[in-house]
């Protein structure tokens, strides 16, 4: 075998240039921004993701799909799939934008139903085309109200259109609905739900990029939103359910794939509520690190045999105490914000970190076990920081807030009671186990 | 069926002892299934083994909805490529149609059955392998609600009411579960409040509501076993193979299982069981592929015709197969018969205990080309049933075969000079534990776990990106968070509390013992006697335990080789041993060592122990280890189409997915002393287990290796030679779409039975093309024939195995060289011979 000359190898290109362009991109843009030229900052921050982890997809796959009967195949649609989601990103052109939109999600369907010979994984691809279909159609649809309404097709311009109000709010409504069916929000997380059929690295590649572009779509048109209340408030509501919705599933599945999808559906839920509220810096930085952290856990689910539920480091103390700190904080803070909305994530980040840093602090282990963990998390808390001072500063722009200040106080106290009880003991009511179970198994449709 | 009728109990059932009875007898129709983290090869057919092989075949793939051959064009590639010989195919078709004047009776002119029938082997068009199939919804259910149930390490919050049993919890589900309501209907719903709570009363009822006539009753449960042989395997592993505390608080037997499949065949949704399709010929397509017309030949050719065409994929298949294990024989039982002269004797400069596993031998044949070395193959485990506690795990692990129960209890100790490093491996394993605590509690609140995700994406980025792009380096970084475990800890053959010491003298003695009374190793030992384990090294792969020590119950083999050199360098061993004659030299040292069989690295535990009158000869060992080891590895990266270099690579990479080939290609077992087989080129495809017939007069030795070891080679055989012959029934499809769950196994995709068998990646290499080339298990034996035939008639066991065909048996004897093949009990005797003698065909001409 060494012997015979072998063909050039395109996967290892693909590879490389992936690599190469997830770093120049971001070293452009700094250099760019540098020089004092106009820089598209969410374009740039979303292109660097894929970039990313394209690379890292591109080269675990080489070997990872070594024995695939299609393995061609596959690389070409990989690389289609990176480029359609790199013109999604960086469109100026509403043309290009639908095109770049469109071909992603078919691709992406593609890839779920990878392996042809396997009834599910055809089932799969059509479930995923079929909704990708619907939202496409509800995006294409709005977007064609607004270049009608503005007699423009440039993508930054539509955004920032001003038109009628109704017209304004059934076009909004109607991207909701694209980017509600790209994210997996309810009633469209079927599709990422029953994709296990997918190899692993198009999941990490799914889970990281491909459902953050209906986050991209509501950071893009962001003064359309702002400009349509009602939607908004949708948009709120949306991203409550899915959160609800996706981290119940997420509690319950016994598979390490689906629970994974599960928790994507809850932080999309998350990342999307965080748009509603005009957090648009927090909600670029969960779409980039939460993609991050997706693509390692399900590039890692190989190693999750053996592996044994952690116990739990719930302090009821410990949780009380640091929700009763934050409750306050919020209270002094909250009604005197300028952009209240954006404090909602930070007061979440805030309450994890104080949490975790008090249960490590009480643990019973001797300190040289507590001090490496103490100082993991100071450094976890920093880069957390830094990423949302760098995604805030990326995006630029505050938002009016959507929701008077006690709503949001209600909002927060929601979060945490839900936390609070979530963290008594005792197993879930047998009705609410079977139905959460049900959603995080979606029956089949199509051949058997 | 009139479903009132079903509601209602009857007046007639059997009795819970009765059903008990028959329940066990259903749960044998498929094998315990190990999880993943201590995988064990079985046979997929274990329960089909009372069959004839060929039957079994056909049997199972009916039951199974199984293929029972490989696609036909394999085998036609392997025949293209010598690996299957011509002749030996012609002849096996000759047998299959009565012998040589019925084969060359003629169909039409120039054309006989026997070319007819090889145009069936070699030119028609044979079916692919069929496509993955989809759960009936009925086993889809059970499916999930086993998942759930059985699930010990993903789901944060467990199912409820798992203390009562699968049954009972999953009866108290059913009532909010739409998928059941949909499938069962309301009448289905009506049953759940009528049907027994006790598993055994719910079959009974069950049996007797749906009149399962007496005689079928145990068949047809044990076709409803078969249904789902991944969660039926587990449910059997967790009965026969777990130590109770794995399954506390979830109890769950066959029964449980059954009677939810009663329920469904209660409420008449039960899906028909699967068929195979026929693929067979018609008899007009046969001959006019042979370029006849069947409506102008003859009634009596007609029927010739018609008789090569009914013949099934099974048959043909088994054809092709019994002849690429008479090749094999062929080439390998020659070379055996003319190697039976000792050679002269002379004292090794070290001897080298070897696990019997087909991946040792390539090793010893390049360590001892190295130089004076002797090397033995014993069972990996090393004759101790152990069970081991290491520190900081929650669970002993069984460190013996499956066969055995464990039957002393080790712990880990720090060795001595070595307790700072103990300390430091004891504390980052406690942050560790902690670290994974907060983390896992941090993700799964629902106002914690966006944060988390946030602060921990920057992390994984580096992660990602280190153990893609430079995984060696991932690897060496990782490793120095922690002292190495083997350099800090050793299992401790004592424990402070005497009542607790997990050995008596005696029992170290007798084990010391067995070494050299079952591999005919001598007492005059060699200056430095290396007691080697093995085990595989795979990151991020949920299959790494099955390329571990199948004889140290899906582990690596090092602590039970630690132990027993403990005992044999301990002075009071020593001293019952010689009163047993085995007085060995005072200068031999013994020393555990463990041959990473991805790497081909053996790391020498204990070094610290070692007189320094002996560190000249141990560095020689050293470097004939490291040559030897390259030797291998570039043999290894020959079969695996890489570089030596990138085998070290793959040891370690996260996307990985064909470490090495594991016991890929096994073939043989090869029982006897090393000289023997010294000079053959076994190819890595045997199994070699050390034995010396003239030790062993009673054939005690003989039958010990026979009935253990050969066994656990056999389910080996088996597990590689079913996986390959249809990877979705019997074994679990391709690794990249697998998905882990309950940390214990794998399903597919979204769903589906619990995977049993050997991913695809481990048997076919990357063109598709088998790596494993399906034969059954060939063991040659150097020893009497008679002994062994007593050995055998002694054997319940050995005598299903070579009677029915599951392993073939070739002895050769010393005295003359002369090989004799066990004849099964299809074979026509030859003539001059009673039916009921133990008969011996001459084979090789």
């Amino acid at each position: 075998m060494p012997d015979q000359p072998s063909p050039p190898d395109l996967t290892r290109t693909l590879a490389a240039l992936l690599w190469a362009g997830a770093g120049a991109v971001p070293l452009g843009g700094a250099a760019a921004h540098l020089a004092g030229w106009q820089v598209d900052g969410l374009g740039l921050a979303m292109a660097s993701l894929t970039l990313f982890v394209g690379a890292v997809v591109a080269s675990f796959s080489r070997r990872y799909l070594r024995a695939d009967p299609h393995r061609g195949r596959y690389f070409i649609m990989l690389g289609l799939l990176l480029g359609a989601v790199l013109l999604t990103v960086t469109a100026r052109h509403l043309a290009l934008f639908i095109a770049g939109w469109v071909a992603s999600g078919q691709l992406l369907a593609g890839l779920i139903g990878h392996d042809h010979g396997w009834p599910e994984a055809r089932a799969a691809a059509r479930r995923a085309r079929l909704a990708f279909a619907l939202g496409d159609a509800a995006l294409i649809t709005g977007l064609a109200l607004l270049a009608g309404g503005t007699g423009t097709l440039q993508v930054g311009e539509l955004a920032t259109a001003n038109l009628p109000a109704p017209v304004a709010t059934l076009a909004a409504l109607l991207l909701l609905a694209g980017a509600a069916a790209r994210c997996a929000l309810p009633p469209f997380a079927g599709w990422l739900l029953s994709s296990m059929t997918a190899p692993t690295p198009v999941s990490a590649l799914m889970h990281a990029g491909l459902v953050n572009a209906g986050g991209f779509l509501l950071l893009r048109f962001a003064p359309l939103f702002e400009g349509a209340p009602l939607v908004r408030h949708a948009a709120l509501l949306l991203g409550l359910a899915a959160v609800v919705q996706g981290h119940a599933i997420m509690l319950v599945r016994p598979d390490i794939k689906r629970a994974l999808a599960g928790s994507t559906v809850a932080q999309m839920g998350f990342m999307v509520i965080s748009c509603a509220l005009g957090a648009y810096g927090a909600a670029l930085w969960h779409i980039i690190a939460h993609g991050l952290f997706k693509a390692w856990l399900f590039l890692g689910s190989g190693g999750a045999v053996g592996v044994r539920r952690a116990p739990l480091a719930v302090r009821p103390g410990a949780a009380l105490g640091s929700a009763a700190l934050i409750f306050a904080g919020a209270l002094l803070l909250v009604p005197g914000a300028r952009a209240a909305g954006g404090l909602i994530p930070l007061l979440l980040a805030a309450l994890t970190m104080l949490n975790t840093a008090i249960a490590c602090l009480a643990g019973r282990q001797p300190l040289r076990v507590r001090a490496p963990l103490l100082l993991g998390l100071a450094a976890l808390a920093a880069a957390q920081a830094l990423g949302l001072v760098l995604a805030g500063a990326l995006i630029g722009r505050e938002a009016p807030p959507a929701l008077p200040t006690p709503a949001l106080l209600v909002l927060l106290v929601g979060f945490i009671a839900t936390w609070l009880w979530q963290a008594r003991p005792g197993p879930l009511p047998a009705a609410l186990y079977v139905r959460l179970l049900n959603a995080g198994t979606p029956t089949p449709k199509g051949d058997a | 069926m009139n479903m009132m009728a079903q509601i209602t109990a009857p007046e007639r059932q059997l009795s819970r002892t009765e059903v008990a009875g028959l329940v066990a007898l259903a749960a044998r129709r498929v094998p315990p299934l190990w999880p993943l983290a201590s995988a064990i090869a079985t046979n997929p057919l274990a329960g089909f083994e009372h069959l004839p092989f060929a039957e079994a075949v056909a049997s199972a793939a009916r039951q199974f909805g199984a293929a029972a051959t490989l696609p036909l064009d394999h085998w036609r590639n392997w025949l293209a490529a010598g690996r299957v010989d011509q002749a030996a195919l012609r002849s096996a078709a000759v047998t299959r149609l009565g012998g040589i004047y019925r084969a060359s009776a003629p169909v039409a002119a120039g054309l006989s059955r026997l070319d007819l029938l090889l145009a069936r082997l070699l030119t028609m068009p044979s079916p692919a392998a069929a496509p993955p199939r989809r759960l009936a919804d009925d086993a889809a259910l059970i499916a999930k609600w086993c998942a759930a149930f059985f699930d010990r390490g993903q789901a944060a919050v467990p199912m409820p009411h798992r203390e009562l049993g699968l049954y009972r919890a999953v009866l108290a589900l059913l009532p909010h579960d739409r998928a059941f309501t949909a499938l069962a209907g309301p009448a289905g719903r009506r049953l759940l409040l009528a049907v027994p709570r006790d598993p055994l009363a719910a079959v009974a009822e069950g049996l007797a509501v749906l009149d399962v006539p007496g005689g079928e009753i145990s068949e047809w449960l044990a076709g409803l076993v078969a249904r789902l042989p991944g969660w039926a395997g587990h449910i059997r592993w967790r009965s026969e193979h777990a130590d109770p505390e794995l399954s506390a608080g979830a109890p769950a037997t066959m029964a449980d299982l059954l009677a939810l499949w009663l329920l469904l065949a209660r409420a008449g949704v039960l899906s028909p069981a699967p068929a195979a399709p026929d693929t067979r010929p018609m008899p007009a397509a046969l001959a006019a592929h042979c370029g006849l017309d069947l409506a102008r030949l003859g009634p009596d050719r007609q029927v010739m015709v018609e008789e090569v065409a009914r013949l099934d994929d099974a048959t043909l298949g088994q054809l092709f197969m019994a002849a690429a294990e008479q090749t094999y024989l062929e080439g390998l039982v020659p070379q055996l018969e003319r190697a039976i002269t000792p050679p002269q004797a002379s004292r090794p400069a070290a001897q080298l205990v070897f696990c019997i596993d087909v991946r040792s031998e390539p090793f010893r044949r390049a360590l001892e080309a190295e130089g004076p070395y002797e090397t033995l193959g014993y069972a990996g485990f090393f004759g101790l049933p152990i069970a081991l506690r290491r520190d900081g795990a929650p669970h002993r692990e069984r460190l013996l075969p499956v066969l055995l129960a464990p039957q002393h209890d080790l712990a880990e100790a720090p060795l001595p000079g070595h307790e700072a490093q103990a300390a430091r491996l004891a504390a980052a394993q406690a942050t560790g534990r902690h670290a994974a605590s907060l983390f896992a509690t941090a993700k799964q609140g629902p106002a914690t776990a966006f944060a988390t995700a946030e602060a921990t994406g920057p992390l994984a980025a580096v992660l990602m990106a280190g153990r893609t792009l430079a995984p060696r380096l991932a690897r060496r970084l990782q490793a120095r968070l922690a002292p190495p475990r083997e350099e800090a800890l050793a299992p401790a053959l004592h424990h402070h509390d005497p009542a607790r010491t997990p050995f008596s003298l005696a029992e170290q003695v007798g084990y010391a013992a067995t070494l050299f009374r079952l591999t005919g190793l001598p007492a005059q030992t060699a200056r430095l006697v290396v007691l080697t384990g093995h085990g595989g090294a795979a990151v991020n792969n949920p299959y790494a335990a099955a390329l571990d020590c199948g004889a140290c119950g899906g582990h690596p083999g090092g602590a039970n080789a630690r132990v027993l050199a403990a005992m044999l360098n301990t002075p009071e061993v020593r001293a019952g041993l010689a009163a047993q004659g085995l007085a060995l030299p005072a200068e031999s040292w013994f020393l555990a060592a463990e041959h990473n069989t991805t790497t081909d690295a053996v790391t020498l535990f204990d070094r610290d122990a070692v007189p320094s009158s002996h560190l000249a000869d141990l560095a020689q060992l050293e470097s004939a280890l490291a040559r030897a080891g390259a030797t291998n590895r570039a043999r290894r990266a020959r079969l695996l189409g890489r570089t030596p270099d990138a085998l070290i690579s793959a040891a370690c990479d996260w996307a990985e997915v064909r470490p090495e080939w594991g016991l890929a290609s096994n073939a043989a077992f090869v029982v006897g002393p090393r000289w023997w087989s010294r000079d053959v080129d076994l190819a890595g495809r045997a199994f070699l287990h050390s034995y010396d017939w003239q030790t062993d007069p009673d054939g005690a030795a003989l039958a010990t290796i026979l009935t253990a070891p050969m066994v656990v080679a056999q389910w080996i055989n088996c597990q590689y030679l079913f996986s390959t012959l249809d990877n979705q029934a019997y074994g679990s499809g391709d690794k990249t779409t697998q998905n882990v769950l309950g940390g214990i196994g794998v399903i597919q995709g979204n769903g589906g039975d619990l995977r049993i068998g050997l991913p695809r990646q481990s048997l076919f290499d990357d063109a598709g093309t088998p790596f494993h080339l399906p034969q059954r298990l060939l063991t040659v034996v150097l020893a009497p024939p008679d002994r062994v035939a007593r050995v055998v008639a002694a054997s319940p066991i050995l005598g299903q195995l070579f009677g029915k065909g599951w392993v073939r048996l070739v002895v050769v004897d010393p005295a003359t060289g002369q090989a004799r093949r066990w004849r099964d009990d299809s074979e026509a005797a030859p003539e001059g011979t009673l039916p009921h003698e133990i008969v011996w065909t001459q084979e090789t001409a």
